[in-house]
């Protein structure tokens, strides 16, 4: 019975750390309280928050306790990570939603929803901006703040010693800065939370509240786009505003091991930097077009047409979610472009979702190798690589084949998520829309998403959005996984 | 047959299932699928897909809706015929261009094409040089 014990001491680590993590889950419940000094009349939700709070620190000590038995440190298989991450994303996401049930705001199933929109940082939304008070609009934000770096590595950079890169890259945001787990965690903690605090006071030098700078800074570099206000960045109809918009998205859409690069200087590897060209390409194709073939019918001014497509271009394909207006009056050209953007999504290693710009990426070159191995004598070798971060790397056939079946999986689910819209009633542009913006967890919408939407298209769009932040592979080895040693640990 | 053997925990020998090897059957043969194998089916299947999406942008462009025109570039690519009547006589030129190429791509498969392009335009230069080229681009 040596294999079952070992098995079930592995278990035990895994739900050890996931106490800890519960345990922290419990203490971002509390941070939203720290509005109630600037908005007192908020206190009457005092309790939604606290009481929450309690169960889940409770419930993750008593984890943690139960499992904390002393063993030695054993570093933890990706599969493993990949289980940690699926429950306690989980758990953060039922907790998160708790609140806006025991406020008596929504139903389970919208509050599910709107957390699940604020952890995988999509931003698509059930509640109603003008008639939410500020303790929820925060807590919205925070959400986003946390999901946008991703819960293991905050955790990792403040409480838990990791053995073992399983968990650091089981939560798809898995470039590593520097050798260590722990520094790299706490290196992207600093980068991100720096940047938001230079968000929110660009946005206060370009004249927004300080409430709402706050918010959107946050919303912005997760590339979550929760708005305070209803009509989002619209809401303004400023130029500052929105060039600061433009500014933040970008650097959200980046990748961490970029931003060190950049950070340090290292200005040509920036520059050679796959995903960093691909982007600028793809910006510098779409807006021309989509000004031209789908905005010269609602704008005549160039400055408002330029400034309509240069936003929204960029809040699709850095899948924040911003809007500046509706999209119903778009023509289909215009349409069909936003949902490319939304499927190709933004960078590897960043707060983005989507299919990623760096598999895109990876895709069209090892079209142009395999062009070219067509001319090179039969023996030839060819060394291919792309610059990632500030390091070459170099590219296996087997990798080129993982990441064309991640966007074929990417693809078929995004053809049954719409095939279910379509069976709803709902017209193919709007689905194609609507569960592009869920999948690559973007967060525009054409109007299907709302407090009234038919619950099974919201419980679509939540586990869509689920699926785009975790990467499914994730989610279906951690489950494989758990069935196989469940199955195994029950024969006997 | 070649069996995995392995010793579990009470010491007695189980028969493992063997893994599956990666095989496919074509034209009645077995065949080893390589990776490169792999490589060279998804290159197709990706080119495929963004030539769709390239002309389904183009009809749009053109002013069709998106279901017809996906319908109407499905059709051309895969060389099968079906319509939803964008297809006419009166249909603007350039989309009779589009369609005529697309057919024809569609039917040759791509990559023979883009391979016979390339070689007519690079056999101009010694081969050597194109060898020397590629190696270092890559």
């Amino acid at each position: 019975m040596r294999y079952k014990k070992i098995i079930r001491g592995r278990y035990k680590l895994v739900f050890n750390y996931i106490g800890v993590l519960t345990m922290g889950i419990a203490v971002f419940l509390l941070l939203p309280l720290l509005v109630l000094p600037f908005y007192p009349q908020d206190i009457s939700y005092l309790n939604v928050f606290l009481l929450p709070s309690l169960v889940f620190l409770v419930l993750g000590f008593l984890l943690w306790k139960v499992t904390n038995t002393a063993q030695e440190q054993v570093s933890l298989s990706l599969k493993e990570g990949g289980i940690i991450v699926l429950i306690s994303w989980l758990v953060a996401i039922i907790a998160s939603a708790i609140p806006f049930m025991l406020a008596g705001k929504l139903n389970f199933t919208q509050a599910v929803f709107e957390a699940t929109s604020g952890w995988t940082t999509t931003g698509l939304s059930v509640v109603d901006e003008a008639q939410t008070s500020h303790i929820f609009l925060m807590w919205r934000s925070i959400m986003q703040f946390f999901g946008g770096a991703g819960l293991i590595v905050v955790m990792l950079s403040s409480i838990i010693h990791p053995y073992g890169f399983g968990l650091y890259n089981a939560e798809g945001r898995s470039d590593q800065l520097l050798p260590h787990v722990k520094r790299s965690a706490k290196l992207i903690m600093l980068i991100y939370s720096g940047y938001t605090i230079a968000g929110v006071i660009l946005y206060y030098i370009v004249g927004m509240g300080l409430f709402d700078a706050v918010n959107h800074s946050i919303a912005a570099l997760s590339t979550g786009g929760f708005s305070t206000r209803p009509a989002s960045i619209g809401h303004w109809d400023n130029l500052g505003i929105e060039m600061v918009t433009w500014i933040l998205m970008l650097l959200g859409t980046t990748n961490f091991a970029t931003h060190f690069a950049l950070l340090k200087g290292k200005f040509k590897t920036f520059i050679k930097n796959g995903e960093v060209r691909l982007l600028t390409f793809l910006v510098a194709v779409f807006v021309p077009i989509v000004s031209y073939f789908s905005l010269t019918e609602l704008y005549s001014s160039l400055p408002d047409l330029m400034r309509r497509s240069i936003f929204e271009v960029i809040t699709a394909i850095s899948t924040t979610g911003f809007s500046l207006d509706t999209f119903t009056n778009w023509n289909a050209f215009g349409v069909l472009s936003i949902v490319i953007l939304m499927l190709i999504g933004g960078g590897t290693g960043s707060t983005a979702g989507g299919i990623k710009l760096y598999r895109i990426y990876l895709m069209y070159k090892s079209l142009v190798w395999e062009f070219k191995s067509y001319f090179l004598p039969q023996n030839a070798v060819q060394k291919n690589y792309i610059w990632r971060g500030e390091n070459k790397l170099y590219i296996k056939p087997e990798y080129i084949r993982e990441t064309a079946n991640y966007i074929y999986l990417y693809l078929i689910t995004y053809a049954v998520g719409v095939l279910i819209y379509l069976a709803h009633g709902y017209d193919l542009m709007e689905s194609m829309f609507e569960f592009a913006s869920s999948l690559g967890t973007v967060g525009l919408s054409v109007g299907i998403t709302a407090a009234d939407a038919p619950a099974s298209i919201l419980w679509l769009e939540t586990v869509g959005m689920l699926l785009g932040r975790l990467e499914f592979l994730v989610i279906f080895f951690a489950v494989a996984k758990m069935v196989k040693d469940v199955k195994y640990l029950a024969t006997e | 047959m070649l069996n995995i053997w392995r010793l579990n925990n009470k010491s007695k020998i189980i028969k493992v299932k063997r893994p599956k090897s990666t095989t496919d059957y074509q034209c009645g043969k077995k065949i080893e699928l390589s990776p490169d194998y792999a490589r060279v089916t998804l290159s197709y299947v990706a080119l495929y897909i963004f030539t769709f999406l390239i002309g389904v942008f183009v009809f749009v462009a053109a002013g069709y809706p998106v279901v017809d025109a996906m319908f109407e570039y499905a059709s051309t690519l895969s060389t099968i015929g079906l319509s939803v009547g964008i297809t006419s006589a009166e249909m603007p030129t350039f989309l009779k261009i589009v369609q005529i190429i697309t057919m024809w791509f569609g039917r040759l498969e791509f990559i023979a094409i883009i391979i016979a392009v390339l070689k007519m335009t690079t056999s101009f230069y010694d081969s050597d040089v194109v060898v020397e080229n590629n190696t270092h681009s890559v």
